[in-house]
């Protein structure tokens, strides 16, 4: 019985040319080689493939043992029969079954692939291998990167306020509150921070009259005070800024009184601030090693020798130490002024009547403890009136005296105001020059006028105005904390001998240079100008600078 | 009845409008016949090809305009000018002319006409050459195509392996089943563009090609091939010839046109009326030698006045006047003198005279005045008419006096000066530029014939014979023959019987022998101006050549039978000795210099790629070469958008490349045919293409190496987007197709661009010894 | 290597040496010079430097407009890159010195960063130009790209027709053995490199090849070797051709991002001077 086998041409632009092959045979051979009846051109199949037989329960399909399988409708089988529209699919065929009017046959179709000649496939390879075809041009990705980098990093920046990518470095903490604000200190473009950006808050000496003089060094704030560092270059730690002039000052300023200072190793001898000899002069520039005006004139009595030894204190003997006078400040960088009230009162108290033990006269002016006496003697005087004892001295009847008159007020009157006079100057003398005031001050007594002697608030002495000094070396700065694990006497020499006030006990500069030197070498410590002195002094601010700086600051 | 016309043009080229216009000017009965349409030749040109209009100097006559511009423009230029001037033109192939007692009876396609007159103006491509077989004439045989589509599923054979052929090929096989006829092995002549497609239509089998065969016979549905193997019959339904075009001599002469020579491209001669042989009839344009549309035009209005019996002065007249300013006295008289004083331009026809002249100029010399000097690269031949000139050529004077000629070498296509010429005496001389007397030989046999035996005689003079007397030359010269040997043609083989020696008049050869292994090993190359083969002819007896002579370029020799050459020995002794003494110098080399096989490989190399003799290529050093084109790159830059290099191509040896790009050669076969003679070669050695070329492509075929294409200029305006690479470079390509090949850069002083913007300074300016050097610096050979 | 003088030893390495030079100088001048507040961009030394690196940073990309000025008479490129070169390695040093090592999260140190990938992707340039250049084939007369392909396909068509007609088994072994060569710059750049045939598989499945088509099989093993082998020189082909330019689409659009990011730190410093 016959068998049909269509081909159908699908051509490219979808025009469909249909073949058919009609084969009588029962048994149809399906392959690749030649001993097959229906030959494939495909090397996915083999030799003889499969076998289709027409059976009359339908077309049974045979693969006769093919290396690439037989799949009917989808799944490989070794044999089927097949109804009309199965699907046999060997190797990359794939056919249909039909059985039209009693004959059977399967369907194949062609698509007509493209006819592509050699060239186009090999130009296809060639521009799949060819990377610069997929890519951009070099010239568009160099565009983009300018744009996108330019936009970003200079035109973005430049509009807006957020100036962070242009910022060269962190801001210090001191300056964070206008940190965000670039025009704070940049006020005009393409001008380095001018000195009134600064002046606006902080209120510096110019120290600028000096360097107006010398056109050749940059006095500008920003020269020195480093911003954009961080922390660590606020101020510029390098001697050369100061030795650059003070290595030879006559030239910067002729008529400057302070000597050449060209290292720290050559540092001039210290010099301090000694207090006139009455007070409210002037203070004189002393050096250290010049013995002869070298005196302490600070008016006050106090005898190292004697207070470093044990003493007889009020419950016991007391070893006094340095550190119980000198109270020095928490953070060390200032000694506290000795102070009669926090150090001195617990040995020396100034009580000065054994009827009063607990009472002592303040620690002031003459006249305040004068006033503080007799107020205190009037007082002990209205506390005895209602103790006998207190009376008994009182009542006591002056011959010639009227009875009448006694019984008087005011003879009682004249009498406590006598009372009391006479018991304050006596006590005022006691403290004054016998158990209080004169072992550390200079006391004189004052000629007073006899009203003034009665008056009550007039006393007799007057004493001479300590002058201890809060700095001896006012120009510089020294941090007892930092030296704290030394001695105090390994600088202040012989204070354990010193009986003389007027002895200056102040270390000379070769005491420090035992361990400082400039550039920090052999183990030593790194010491620059800066460490002990401040380029603004402020002694120095030339008033119109001042006036500039009140001028911006009302203006904010 | 024939119908009768008094005069009647064939051929409606430039020639035949020309004429045909004028005619019916002046109102006399005519008609122009043309088997194809107007302009015929500028028809068939592809669309919008740049039609030039050289001589630009020569004046344009008569009514038919012309100007440079695109084919399109001409055409429609030319038909306004036949309908107005009402020319009475009629279509039809003329097949027969007889010349009858009171005029001519012309057949033409049917109709039988008369004529008083006759002028012919078919020019060359009008006549196809034919298969030349039996049926060539069936109607399914065609000489053009049309239109490729009009053919659709037929069996169609090409035959010719030309560019048209290819093209024709290529655009059939698409739909139909083509087969390619090809004479030779390859396909040597067509572009390398085409060659190349046509090979791979034939490998992917869209094409069958049968090479080294011919057409036997054709008939109609049926055609017969004689192929290497055997007669192939084809079943074909079309057959389309494209096998180049011929002068239709055997038309010409069946009109009873006699020609001076059996040169195929020689011309038939015509006197100053362009009257022929033939009373009455008149030939006008390519067919006298004359290509270019300028001359055919003039030449067409002024037969007309000739016919008409009015006295014309040829058009060139004034570029002739202006030519002879120099000398005093009457042009004409002085046109007649010259022609008198020079025997050698005795044969030469009327216009072929006035050409000659019109490209040629006169100079008046005072004594002692240097013409040109040894080793100067001018290539112009000198002709003198009055007066005696002095060569001194080493130590010897050799006087020249009037109506001979000299600087004849130059012609051998631009090699140096081989003497310093100075003026003897008070002498007027012409000098006429190469191309000219290159025509005049293929087609004047008396000029040929007498500067070939000067050739020789200066050849042997200059290589061999300096002492010999030149008449005892001149007679030797009668007696020796000259023989041409294509590139890789072997002059003598090892072994052969040596019997004649080998003068070497242009082109180099290869010297090679056997070594151990018996492979051929190329030991040495001899220039033009030298001998070979003189070892084996010294000896009386017969002896074995040592050494096989194989030509490298297309090279010309002069061959001396052995006795002369001995008869000539004996003459001058003391050449007797130097030959003798470089005969045995010779022997020496060959025994000892053993060149290892890697330098005789290298050596085949350089003699293939035609760089022994050239000295200034360019190489590339394939070690430092990255493949950037940026030579390409400059090269196109410094020459109007396109480059005169490619790198890509070119063969490698070794590790060092030499590119496709001029080799400036010794002698340079791109200027063999130039029309404009446009190749000429610079003071200090260049090749260059003057602006004067018409893009004939001539050069780019003859080039063996390929490095002359033919360019439009490419200047391109700048377009952002086409810059950043968003777009598609548009190329218009309008102007003129020019042929452009490396010309060193003469116009910039700054030496080769192409060299100065390699950024690894792997391309290279280099002479031979620079190519062994780097070849041998690798190989460790010694240069 | 070849005995003509390269771009990189263009006249005995005369750019190294100056370059060598100047940044020998620039260096002992930065060592000795230590300027207030510490070495910076700020100081005369910074100035100088800056000045000096924008100079050459100019210089160098001026090397593009150079690279297309075929009119130039006197310098030949192959100088001029072997100055843009040693000028470049320089920089690498100069402008750390310019800054005085300072670097941060900002512009003037984004500029630094981008030149630093601009010069090394140009070393890597450098050295692809030297080290390859001796191994690209297609100069050597061994055939392009294109003639390699082209062989290919025409191969892989005689390998298929070679099996036409033939017994399953040889299909098998065909099947096996054949591959697929899609020349991609993926596998070339860096992809798998294409092994032979390991032998001891291929002789087993030859073995089970019937007599007679034992040599139809080694035919076919000889021609997939074949393709094998043409298909490792195409992809190396491929690679080195992409290496010579794939740095290029790294240098050339970075230097105009560090040109950008330059300009905007030159601007920004004197802007907030």
């Amino acid at each position: 019985m016959k068998f049909r086998h269509t081909i159908e041409k699908i051509g490219k632009n979808g025009a469909r040319d249909v073949l058919n092959r009609d084969y009588d045979k029962s048994e149809l051979v399906l392959g690749r080689g030649s001993a097959s009846d229906i030959i494939f051109e495909s090397n996915l199949l083999s030799l003889t493939h499969v076998k289709l037989t027409q059976t009359p329960a339908g077309l049974r399909v045979e693969d006769l043992g093919s290396l690439s399988g037989t799949r009917v409708n989808g799944s490989i089988v070794r044999e089927a029969t097949l109804q009309a529209g199965d699907e046999i699919k060997i190797g990359d065929i794939s056919l249909t079954v039909f059985h039209e009017g009693g004959l059977w046959g399967v369907r194949q179709r062609m698509e007509e692939s493209e006819k592509v000649d050699t060239e186009t496939l090999i130009g296809r390879d060639l521009a799949r291998a060819d990377v610069f075809q997929r890519l951009p041009r070099i010239r568009l990705l160099s565009l983009m990167g300018f744009i996108i980098v330019g936009g970003w990093f200079f035109v973005l920046p430049l509009m807006s306020q957020n100036k962070d990518s242009w910022n060269s470095g962190p801001i210090s903490n001191n300056h964070a509150m206008i940190a965000h604000d670039c025009h704070a200190c940049h006020a005009d473009p393409f001008v380095q921070v001018q000195d009134a950006q600064c002046l606006a808050c902080h209120n510096m000496s110019e120290h600028s009259e000096v360097l107006e003089k010398h056109e050749g060094l940059e006095g500008r704030c920003a020269s020195c005070h480093m911003e954009h560092n961080g922390d660590h270059a606020m101020v510029l730690r390098d001697s050369r800024m100061c030795v650059t002039c003070h290595a030879d000052i006559k030239q910067i300023h002729p008529d400057s009184g302070s000597p050449n200072v060209p290292s720290f190793k050559s540092h001039p001898e210290f010099s301090v601030a000694i207090q006139p000899v009455i007070p409210g002069g002037v203070f004189t520039k002393v050096r250290l090693d010049d013995a002869a005006n070298l005196k302490d004139n600070s008016n006050v009595k106090l005898n190292h020798e004697i207070h470093l030894k044990t003493l007889r204190g009020k419950d016991g003997p007391v070893r006094l130490d340095c550190r119980d006078c000198h109270n020095a400040s928490e953070d060390l960088r200032t000694i506290e002024k000795v102070n009669f009230e926090k150090h001195c009162e617990s040995c020396h108290t100034l009580e000065f009547d054994d009827r009063l033990p607990a009472k002592e006269v303040p620690h002031g002016d003459p006249d305040v403890v004068y006033k503080f006496l007799y107020a205190e003697y009037a007082k002990l005087l209205l506390s005895s009136n209602d103790n006998a004892q207190a009376a008994r001295t009182f009542n006591r009847f002056k011959p010639g005296g009227s009875l009448a008159e006694s019984a008087a007020p005011n003879r009682q009157d004249d009498f406590k105001r006598s009372f009391v006079e006479r018991e304050s100057r006596n006590a005022e003398r006691q403290l004054f020059t016998k158990t209080a005031c004169y072992l550390c001050h200079l006391v004189v007594e004052k000629d007073i006028s006899l009203q003034q002697a009665t008056d009550a608030a007039v006393s007799r002495y007057t004493v001479l105005q300590p002058q201890i000094p809060d700095r001896w070396m006012p120009g510089s700065t020294f941090s007892h904390k930092s030296h704290e694990a030394m001695r105090c006497d390994d600088c202040h020499k012989g204070v354990r001998e010193s009986t003389k006030t007027n002895q200056v006990l102040l270390p000379r500069v070769e005491k420090c240079l035992v361990c400082h030197n400039d550039d920090g070498s052999h183990g030593m410590v790194k010491s620059d100008c800066v460490m002990c002195h401040s380029y603004h002094d402020e002694q120095l601010v030339p008033p119109e600078a001042k006036r500039l700086a009140e001028e911006i600051l009302s203006k904010k | 009845m024939a119908e009768h016309f008094d005069i009647v043009i064939i051929g409606a080229g430039p020639a035949g409008l020309g004429a045909a216009h004028n005619a019916a000017k002046n109102g006399v009965s005519h008609i122009l016949i043309e088997k194809g349409e107007i302009g015929n030749t500028i028809y068939d040109y592809q669309l919008r090809k740049h039609v030039m209009a050289e001589p630009t100097k020569l004046p344009l006559r008569g009514g038919v305009e012309f100007d440079a511009g695109s084919r399109e423009e001409i055409l429609e230029r030319w038909n306004k000018a036949v309908k107005e001037g009402n020319v009475n033109v009629r279509k039809g192939e003329v097949t027969k002319i007889q010349k009858a007692e009171a005029g001519f009876t012309i057949e033409a396609s049917g109709a039988s006409l008369t004529a008083k007159q006759v002028v012919l103006a078919i020019g060359v491509q009008g006549s196809p050459r034919k298969l030349g077989v039996p049926g060539d004439d069936l109607p399914h045989v065609a000489y053009t195509l049309a239109d490729p589509d009009a053919f659709q599923g037929m069996d169609i054979l090409v035959v010719g392996a030309g560019d048209a052929a290819i093209e024709n090929a290529l655009a059939l096989c698409e739909k139909n089943k083509v087969s390619i006829l090809n004479r030779s092995g390859e396909f040597p002549r067509a572009k390398e563009a085409n060659a190349s497609k046509i090979l791979d239509a034939i490998k992917s089998g869209k094409v069958t090609c049968y090479y080294n065969s011919a057409v036997a016979k054709v008939e109609p549905e049926k055609v017969v091939i004689t192929t290497p193997e055997g007669d192939v019959e084809l079943k074909c339904n079309h057959i389309i010839a494209r096998l180049g075009c011929i002068l239709p001599r055997k038309f010409l002469e069946s009109a009873g046109i006699s020609f001076p020579s059996p040169d195929p491209n020689a011309v038939p001669v015509v006197d100053k009326r362009y009257e022929c042989n033939v009373k009455g009839m008149y030939i006008l344009g390519a067919l006298i030698g004359y290509p270019l549309i300028k001359h055919a035009i003039n030449q067409g209005f002024e037969v007309i006045e000739h016919i008409l019996g009015r006295e014309v002065e040829p058009a060139d007249q004034v570029l002739v006047e202006e030519k002879l300013r120099v000398l005093p006295g009457e042009v004409n008289a002085n046109l007649e003198m010259i022609r008198s004083k020079l025997p050698l331009f005795a044969d030469l026809s009327d216009p072929q005279f006035r050409e000659l002249i019109i490209d040629s100029t006169v100079h008046i010399k005072k004594p002692g005045d240097i013409i040109f000097e040894r080793n100067d690269y001018t290539d112009s031949f000198w002709s003198i008419v009055s007066g005696t000139v002095a060569i001194d050529a080493g130590e010897k004077q050799i006087k020249i006096n009037a109506g001979n000629f000299f600087g004849e070498m130059g012609l051998l296509s631009g090699r140096r000066r081989t003497a310093t010429i100075r003026a003897a005496e008070e002498c007027i001389l012409l000098e006429s530029p190469r191309k000219q007397i290159l025509k005049l030989i293929n087609s004047v046999v008396s000029v040929k014939k007498a500067l070939d035996e000067v050739f020789m005689v200066r050849a042997m003079q200059t290589a061999i014979f300096p002492d010999a007397d030149p008449a005892f030359l001149m007679e030797l010269a009668k007696r020796c023959k000259m023989k041409n040997f294509k590139k890789g043609e072997v002059l003598f083989k090892q072994g052969d019987i040596g019997d004649v020696v080998y003068v070497i008049r242009k082109g180099s050869v290869k010297i090679s022998r056997r070594n151990k292994a018996g492979a051929d090993v190329a030991q040495t190359y001899i220039p033009a101006g030298n001998l070979v083969g003189e070892m084996a002819v010294l000896q009386q007896a017969d002896q074995a050549r040592s050494a096989t002579v194989t030509a490298v370029v297309p090279t010309e020799t002069i061959l001396i039978e052995k006795q002369d050459f001995l008869g000539l020995l004996e003459q001058n002794p003391e050449t007797k000795k130097r030959i003798s003494l470089l005969a045995s110098q010779r022997t020496v080399e060959n025994i000892t210099d053993e060149t290892s096989e890697y330098t005789g490989r290298l050596l085949d190399f350089m003699m293939a790629e035609g760089v022994t003799d050239a000295d200034n290529f360019l190489l590339i050093d394939s070690d430092l070469c990255i493949g950037c084109d940026n030579c390409e790159k400059a090269c196109a830059a410094t020459h109007s958008g396109y480059s005169r290099l490619d790198r890509k191509g070119g063969k490698t040896f070794a590790s060092v490349q030499i590119p496709v790009s001029c080799r400036h050669c010794e002698n340079p076969l791109c200027m063999l045919d130039c029309p404009p003679d446009a190749l000429t070669r610079m003071p200090n050695g260049e090749v260059i293409i003057r602006d004067s070329c018409i893009g004939c492509g001539n050069c780019t075929r003859n080039c063996p190496y390929g490095v002359i294409q033919l360019v439009h200029d490419d200047e391109h305006g700048f377009n952002l987007l086409e810059w950043l690479g968003l777009k598609k470079k548009s190329s218009d390509g309008g102007g003129a197709a020019k042929a452009a090949k490396c010309d060193m850069c003469s116009h910039l002083n700054s030496g080769p661009a192409c060299v100065r913007s390699c950024p690894t300074g792997a391309a290279i300016r280099a002479n031979p010894r620079d190519m062994l050097r780097i070849v041998g610096g690798k190989q460790g050979v010694r240069a | 290597m070849s005995s003509e003088e390269s771009f990189y030893n263009y006249k005995r390495y005369r750019y190294l040496t100056l370059n060598a030079l100047l940044v020998l100088v620039l260096l002992i001048i930065y060592i000795v010079d230590s300027p207030l507040g510490g070495r910076n961009g700020g100081t005369v030394v910074g100035y100088t430097y800056g000045i000096i690196a924008a100079l050459g940073i100019l210089y160098l990309m001026w090397y593009g407009v150079r690279r297309r000025a075929y009119y130039s008479a006197h310098t030949t490129l192959k100088g001029v890159l072997s100055a843009h070169a040693w000028l470049g390695i320089a920089l690498a040093i100069i402008v750390p010195l310019h800054s005085g090592f300072s670097f941060g999260f900002n512009v003037h140190t984004l500029a630094y960063v981008l030149m630093m990938v601009v010069i090394i992707s140009g070393v890597i340039g450098a050295i692809f130009y030297v080290d390859l250049a001796p191994r690209i084939r297609s100069h050597r007369g061994g055939g392009t790209i294109k003639k390699h392909l082209e062989q290919l396909r025409i191969l892989s068509q005689d390998i298929e027709s070679s099996v036409k007609g033939k017994s399953d088994r040889l299909v098998d072994v065909m099947h096996k053995l054949n591959f697929e060569y899609r020349p991609s710059i993926g596998n070339s750049l860096f992809g798998r490199s294409i092994k032979p045939l390991d032998k001891k598989h291929v002789s087993e499945l030859l073995q089970h090849l019937s007599e007679n088509e034992y040599q139809d099989g080694l035919k076919l093993v000889s021609l997939i070797d074949k393709k094998l082998e043409l298909a490792a020189e195409a992809q190396e082909e491929i690679s080195i051709m992409t290496k010579l330019r794939i740095w290029l689409f790294v240098h050339v659009p970075f230097t105009f991002a560090m040109f950008a990011a330059l300009l905007a730190h030159i601007f920004s410093v004197f802007y907030y001077w």
